[in-house]
C-alpha cells in the first residue's frame, strides 16, 4: 500500500479525537474573535461615510494628492529599501560563503545585531550623526538635510537588513557549491558564473526575501514617525488621521489600502512559490573545496558588507554615548541621570512580562494547532492558515486600529487592559511559530506517532508524549521571536497602550519625538541589554537541555 | 472569594473603589514624575499616568467614550474639558478644599479645576542667531520675514495643545481671514510639525532649528539648563491655557478621585507646581514667570466651540 494512503487512513481515523475537536473548535473561534473580526471591522469602516455605506472615502482618497501621495511615497520607499537591503544581503552572504576573507564571521554577527533592538534605533542614532547639528555638522561643518527620504531610506534598511540578510543566506548555503564549479570548468570566467549561474539559481529565494522586506517595509511606523520629517507614509498617516483628526473613516481607508499589497505578497510567496520550487540541488551538500574567487568580485562585496557592518556599529556606538552623556556633542560630562526614571523602569517592567506571557501562549498554542493542522487535516485546513497567518499580515497600525473599534464596546470591553495588548502580540505572531511547526512536523515521519498508537496511547496522549518533544526547536523558536517582537513593538499596541500599561518601545518612541534624546538612547539601550540577555539565558537554558533552540540566532 | 460569590450572589456588582488613580496627563517628562510623587504623598492614592498631547488626549477619550480609560485627566487646556463637558463625559464634584482659589479658576458647577496656567510663546537659539547675524524675532508678525525659511518648527494643532493654542491665539489677534493669511505665509517658513508642544523647544534648543513655537517652560527649562535659547513673549500679546483637571464619569474610584482633585487645590501641592510651572492658581503662591507674559483675553470657550471647523480648514490648507 501506498504510504500516502496509509497516512490518510491514520489521519483518518484520528480526527474523531473529542479533544482535538473542541480544540479546533476553540481556535478557530479565537482566530475569528481576534483576527478576522477586528480586520472586517475596519474594512466596514472605511466603507462608511456618515453613518451611510458609501464609496466617498475612497473617492477622496484617490482625489486629493495629500491623500494619493502618501501610498506612491509608500510603495517607493518599500521598493528602494527592497532593492537595497537585497544587494547588501547578497553581498553580505556571498563573502560569507564563498570566500575566505578575513572578519566575515564578525560580518555575520554584526548585521544580525538590529535583531534585538527597537526598529526605529537607527532613526535615532541617524539624528544624533546626521541631524542639524549632529556629529557631522560638528567634525564637517555640513548640515545635511537627514529628514524625509534620505534619513528614512537608511534606517530602514539598517532595520531590515537582519531579516533579508537571514533569508539570503540561506539560499546561498543551500546552492551546490559544484554547479559553479562546473560552469568554472567548462571555461565560464567567475564574472559570468556569478550571473549566469549563482545569481538565477538564488533569484527564487532572493524573490521571497525581496517580498517579505517589502512588506516589512510597507508596514514601518516608527522609523516614519521619528526621521520622516512630515513626509506622508500610509502607516504613520493612519495613525495621525486617527490620532491627530479624528477621521476614523479616512484611517480606515488608508488601512485597507496598506492591507492589499501585504495579502498579495502573503499569496505569491505561500501559494505560488510554495508550489512551483526552483530548487534544483537536493540530497546532502557536496562538500568541495572552496575555490578561490577572484578580488574584482570578492572585494566589492567585502566593501560593502564590511561598511554596513561599521554604519550598524556607528549607530549602536552613538546611542551608547549620548545615554551616558549629558547631551552627546554638545555637554559631554558623563552622567547617568538618563537612566534613572521611574516609568522608564516601570514599563520596561511592563514590556517584559507582557512579551513573556505572550511568548508563553505563542508557543504553546502554535504547536498544538500546527499538530493539528497537519496530523488531523481539518477539512478547512486552508481557510485556516489563512486566518492564522492574516494576523502578521495585516500592518500593525491595521490591527491596531481593528482592536479599538472591536474591543472598546460591549460585550467586550478590553481596551485599557494588559491583556488586550497582549492577545495582539499573541495572534500578530502566533503564525510565525504556526509555520515553524508545521514544517517541523513534515520532516518528523508519521511512524513513531503510529507507534505509540499502536501501543495503546490515545491520539492525545501521543501528542504530548511523543510529537511534542519532537517539535521543541520549533517551540523555542516561536517562544523566542515572539518574545523579541514584543519587546519591540510598536505600530499595532500604540493605540492599546493605557494608564499603568505603558511599554517601553512607546515610551522611548515618544523621548525621542519630543527631543529628549537622551533619554530615549538609554531606555534603547536597556531595552536592548534586557532582550540580549533573555537570549543568552535561553541559549545557556537550551545547552544545558539540548534543545535545538537558537538556530540561525 | 468570598466576596467575589457575594457579588454574584447579589446579581450586581458593587463598584470597588482601588484606591489606584488612572490619569491621561499633558506633563512633560520632567515635570510628571515629581508631580505624581506629590500627589501620591499627599494623598496616599497610586497612580497610573499616560502622558499624551492634548490633541491626541482627545481623540483617544472621544473614541473611548462612554468608556473612557482613566479616572481623572489632569493637564489639559480648559477648552478640551469643555468639549468633554458638553459630551457628558465628566462627573461634576464641588471640592470644599478650593475655597481659597479663586472662582474663576473652577467650574461653578463643578466640572473642571484649573490649577496652572501656561502660554505659547517663541524660542529661538540665540547661538545660531548670533552666528548668521540675525535679529531677535519680536512678534508673531516678525516670524514672517523670509529668512526663516526652513528655520521654523511648531507642533501639529491637530495634536498639540500648545499648537492649536497658538492657532486659535492667531485667529483671536488678527480676526479669521488675517488669521489663515498668516498661517500660510508662516507655512513657507515651517520645517516641520511636530506631534508635541515640547518638542520645538527641545529641537532649538539643541540647534536643530532657530526658531521654534512651543510653551513657556519648554523653552525656560532648557535655558535653566544652559542652553543657548531666549524666550520671547510676542509684541502683540499671546494666549494662555488654564490648565485643568477633571473627573471621567465612569469612574469606579469615585471617593478617591476626590481626594486626588481635593489635593491640587491645596496650598501645599501648588507650591510643587510652581516649581515647574509658570503661573499657578492658588493666590500669593509665586512660580517661575515674574515677569508679565502678555497675555491676551484668551476665549477658551470659542476655541472649543470652533476647534472642528478650524481644524477641518487647517487640513484642507497645510496637510501635506
Amino acid at each position: 500500500m501506498k504510504t500516502e494512503e496509509i497516512k490518510k487512513g491514520v489521519a483518518l481515523g484520528m480526527r474523531k479525537d473529542p479533544v482535538f475537536i473542541a480544540l479546533s473548535i476553540i481556535m478557530t473561534f479565537f482566530l475569528l474573535l481576534f483576527v478576522v473580526y477586528p480586520v472586517v471591522s475596519v474594512l466596514i469602516k472605511s466603507f462608511n461615510y456618515q453613518d451611510r455605506i458609501s464609496l466617498l472615502s475612497y473617492a477622496s482618497f484617490f482625489k486629493y494628492s495629500y491623500y494619493y501621495r502618501s501610498m506612491i511615497n509608500t510603495l517607493l520607499l518599500g521598493l528602494i529599501t527592497t532593492s537595497i537591503v537585497l544587494i547588501i544581503s547578497f553581498s553580505l552572504s556571498y563573502t560569507i560563503n564563498k570566500t575566505n576573507l578575513p572578519l566575515k564571521g564578525y560580518l555575520k554577527t554584526v548585521s544580525l545585531l538590529p535583531l534585538i533592538s527597537p526598529p526605529f534605533i537607527f532613526s535615532l542614532a541617524l539624528i544624533i550623526i546626521a541631524g542639524r547639528r549632529g556629529l557631522i555638522y560638528h567634525f564637517l561643518k555640513l548640515s545635511p538635510n537627514i529628514y524625509g527620504w534620505p534619513g528614512l531610506i537608511i534606517a530602514q534598511v539598517l532595520s531590515f537588513l537582519p531579516l533579508g540578510f537571514l533569508m539570503v543566506n540561506n539560499v546561498l548555503q543551500s546552492l551546490d557549491p559544484s554547479i559553479e564549479d562546473a560552469s568554472s570548468d567548462l571555461g565560464a570566467s567567475q564574472a559570468l558564473t556569478l550571473f549566469k549561474i549563482t545569481a538565477p539559481l538564488s533569484f527564487p529565494g532572493l524573490f521571497k526575501a525581496a517580498l517579505l522586506v517589502f512588506i516589512m517595509a510597507l508596514a514601518d511606523f516608527g522609523n516614519p514617525m521619528l526621521i520622516g520629517g512630515g513626509l506622508p507614509i500610509m502607516a504613520t498617516d493612519a495613525y495621525n488621521l486617527w490620532i491627530g483628526e479624528q477621521n476614523v473613516e479616512m484611517a480606515s481607508v488608508f488601512c485597507i489600502l496598506l492591507i492589499i499589497p501585504s495579502i498579495i505578497v502573503y499569496v505569491i510567496q505561500n501559494y505560488l512559490l510554495k508550489e512551483g520550487s526552483y530548487v534544483t540541488v537536493s540530497g546532502q551538500m557536496v562538500s568541495t573545496e572552496r575555490r578561490k574567487i577572484q578580488w574584482f568580485i570578492k572585494y566589492p562585496f567585502f566593501l560593502v558588507g564590511f561598511l554596513i557592518c561599521l554604519a550598524i556599529i556607528a549607530c549602536f556606538a552613538v546611542i551608547f554615548l549620548s545615554s551616558v552623556t549629558k547631551l552627546f556633542m554638545i555637554n559631554n560630562s558623563l552622567t547617568l541621570q538618563h537612566f534613572s526614571s521611574y516609568v522608564g523602569w516601570k514599563a520596561l517592567k511592563t514590556s517584559f512580562i507582557v512579551s513573556s506571557i505572550a511568548a508563553v501562549i505563542t508557543s504553546f498554542t502554535s504547536i498544538i494547532f500546527s499538530y493539528i493542522l497537519v496530523r488531523k487535516r481539518p477539512r478547512a485546513r486552508q481557510i485556516l492558515e489563512f486566518m492564522a497567518l492574516l494576523g502578521f499580515a495585516v500592518p500593525g497600525t491595521v490591527m491596531g486600529i481593528g482592536y479599538i473599534l472591536v474591543f472598546n464596546k460591549h460585550p467586550l470591553v478590553l481596551t485599557g487592559t494588559l491583556l488586550i495588548i497582549i492577545i495582539n502580540i499573541s495572534f500578530r505572531e502566533f503564525p510565525v511559530g504556526l509555520e515553524a511547526g508545521i514544517s517541523k512536523l513534515h520532516q518528523i515521519d508519521t511512524s513513531i506517532e503510529e507507534a505509540s498508537r499502536d501501543l495503546g496511547a490515545g491520539s492525545f496522549k501521543t501528542f504530548i508524549r511523543v510529537a511534542f518533544p519532537l517539535m521543541s526547536s520549533a517551540f523555542a523558536a516561536s517562544f523566542l521571536y515572539t518574545f523579541m517582537v514584543g519587546m519591540i513593538t510598536i505600530s499595532a499596541v500604540i493605540f492599546l497602550i493605557a494608564p499603568g500599561t505603558n511599554l517601553a518601545s512607546l515610551l522611548i518612541l515618544r523621548l525621542a519625538e519630543t527631543g529628549n534624546i537622551g533619554k530615549a538612547s538609554a531606555m534603547a539601550v536597556m531595552l536592548t541589554i534586557v532582550v540580549f540577555t533573555s537570549l543568552m539565558l535561553l541559549k545557556v537554558i537550551s545547552k544545558k537541555t539540548k534543545v535545538e533552540m537558537l538556530k540561525g540566532f | 472569594m468570598l466576596t467575589a460569590t457575594c457579588v454574584f450572589a447579589s446579581g450586581e456588582r458593587v463598584p470597588v473603589d482601588t484606591g489606584v488613580i488612572k490619569y491621561y496627563t499633558d506633563n512633560d517628562e520632567s515635570e510628571l514624575d515629581p508631580l505624581a510623587s506629590a500627589i501620591v504623598k499627599g494623598t496616599g492614592l497610586k497612580l497610573e499616568p499616560l502622558r499624551m498631547s492634548s490633541g491626541e488626549a482627545w481623540a483617544r477619550v472621544e473614541a473611548e467614550a462612554p468608556n473612557v480609560g482613566a479616572d481623572i485627566h489632569f493637564g489639559w487646556p480648559l477648552s478640551f474639558a469643555l468639549m468633554a463637558k458638553e459630551k457628558g463625559l465628566l462627573m461634576p464634584y464641588k471640592s470644599p478644599a478650593w475655597k481659597n482659589i479663586s472662582a474663576e479658576y473652577s467650574d461653578p458647577d463643578g466640572y473642571w479645576y484649573g490649577w496652572s496656567y501656561w502660554f505659547a510663546c517663541i524660542g529661538v537659539n540665540t547661538k545660531l542667531l548670533s552666528e548668521k547675524g540675525y535679529d531677535m524675532p519680536r512678534s508673531w508678525k516678525d516670524l514672517l520675514d523670509p529668512k526663516w525659511k526652513g528655520e521654523v518648527v511648531m507642533p501639529n494643532p491637530g495634536t498639540s495643545g500648545t499648537a492649536f493654542l497658538t492657532v486659535s491665539t492667531i485667529m483671536q489677534l488678527f480676526g479669521e481671514e488675517e488669521g489663515w493669511e498668516y498661517l500660510e505665509k508662516l507655512h513657507r517658513n515651517v520645517a516641520q510639525y511636530t506631534k508635541s508642544g515640547s518638542a520645538p523647544g527641545q529641537l532649538v534648543a539643541q540647534g536643530e532649528f532657530m526658531v521654534g513655537i512651543t510653551w513657556d517652560q519648554a523653552v525656560q527649562k532648557r535655558k535653566d539648563e544652559g542652553y543657548p535659547i531666549e524666550l520671547i513673549i510676542p509684541e502683540e500679546g499671546t494666549g494662555y491655557v488654564l490648565d485643568i483637571a477633571v473627573i471621567y464619569k465612569n469612574t469606579k474610584n469615585t471617593e478617591s478621585v476626590k481626594k486626588f482633585i481635593d489635593y491640587i487645590g491645596s496650598r501645599e501641592f501648588q507650591e510643587v507646581v510652581a516649581q515647574y510651572r509658570s503661573k499657578v492658581t492658588y493666590p500669593g503662591v509665586e512660580a517661575l514667570v515674574k515677569f508679565d507674559p502678555k497675555l491676551i483675553d484668551y476665549d477658551a470657550r470659542w476655541a472649543a466651540d470652533n476647534r472642528n471647523r478650524i481644524m477641518s480648514t487647517w487640513k484642507e490648507k497645510f496637510a501635506q
